[in-house]
């Protein structure tokens, strides 16, 4: 199948994905992205260049806020992304619309089953 | 081989990005790469899963949807500069080789009675085929065509004796540089009309004749 169709259907979900994850708890980058591989088997194995645009736009919408771990001894101080009240809300809205939404594709799709 | 700086700057290089985002891209990779590497990957394997510094760009370039529109915008904007360029460049060359017509009398350089004298002038000249006097009257570049100029008078026919001037409309127009002055002197003769077009320099050479 060619590769364009599956990234396609990907896209749509990433958002949500995302802000799910963090609703859970606050992380760096590189943790979401290991996170989603590993809840997925593998199928969202996002990278940096397709997570941060995501996140920079959900920051920009007020859904996620950036912030600066504190420094411990001799770690550095490093960057994650945690989600605020909208994005709570949105997320609840977004996964009320992911119901309806799954159900009448499988809907359409399941018809196509029985013929 | 490769080393983290060398990547991110390479990536850096690439973007296609506002400067703000290029400073929150590079925060986030140095971030990312040290923790992957804390985690146990070799920068090779790193670079394996983010891809070249290449990849990595276009990949961040695509998704904030950014570098194909700039590039796309300048290119219009410069050629919109390019045709306006050419217009103007057209429109003064044109304006250049048109001349400037103004009303005898305008610029002050040139009275009423001085060139009606210089065409009463020509015009009597011409009448007595006075080389010598033509021959002075004529500017330098003018003077080559002193024969065809008789010529053409003479190509005209009998005319019989010269009557009276019954018309004298003239102009100033700047052409090259240089302000002449032109004139439609209407000669009656006992035959038939003739319309003269002379035009004069500010010292009173002639530079340039028509007649039919």
């Amino acid at each position: 199948m060619n590769a364009k169709y599956e990234r396609q259907l990907k896209k749509g979900v990433l958002e949500i994905i995302v802000l799910q994850l963090l609703s859970k708890e606050k992380m760096y980058g590189y943790q979401l992205i290991m996170t989603m591989k590993e809840l997925s088997q593998g199928m969202f194995e996002m990278r940096e260049g397709t997570l941060y645009p995501i996140l920079y736009r959900l920051e920009d919408d007020g859904l996620v806020k950036s912030e600066w771990s504190e420094q411990k001894d001799k770690e550095i101080s490093r960057k994650y992304y945690k989600i605020t009240e909208d994005g709570q809300k949105t997320l609840i809205e977004l996964r009320s619309l992911w119901h309806d939404f799954s159900k009448n594709v499988n809907q359409i799709l399941g018809d196509n089953d029985d013929e | 081989m490769m080393n983290k700086e060398q990547y991110i700057k390479l990536v850096m290089k690439k973007l296609g990005c506002t400067k703000k985002e290029k400073e929150k891209i590079k925060v986030d990779l140095n971030n990312d790469i040290e923790m992957a590497l804390k985690n146990g990957e070799t920068f090779e394997d790193i670079m394996k899963r983010m891809g070249t510094p290449e990849e990595l760009a276009q990949e961040f370039n695509d998704n904030l949807g950014v570098v194909y529109k700039k590039s796309h915008k300048k290119l219009i904007i410069g050629i919109i500069i390019g045709v306006v360029a050419v217009i103007i460049a057209i429109v003064l060359y044109i304006q250049s080789l048109i001349p400037d017509i103004n009303p005898l009398g305008t610029s002050g350089l040139y009275q009423e009675s001085e060139v009606h004298q210089w065409n009463v002038e020509a015009i009597g000249y011409l009448n007595q085929n006075d080389y010598d006097s033509l021959h002075q009257m004529l500017s330098p570049n003018l003077r080559d065509r002193l024969d065809d100029i008789l010529k053409a008078k003479n190509d005209l026919g009998e005319l019989g004796n010269f009557e009276k001037i019954t018309s004298e409309q003239s102009v100033e127009a700047k052409q090259k540089g240089e302000l002449l002055v032109a004139s439609e002197v209407v000669a009656l003769y006992e035959k038939r009309s003739v319309t003269y077009t002379i035009s004069f320099n500010e010292s009173g050479q002639m530079v340039g004749i028509y007649m039919k």
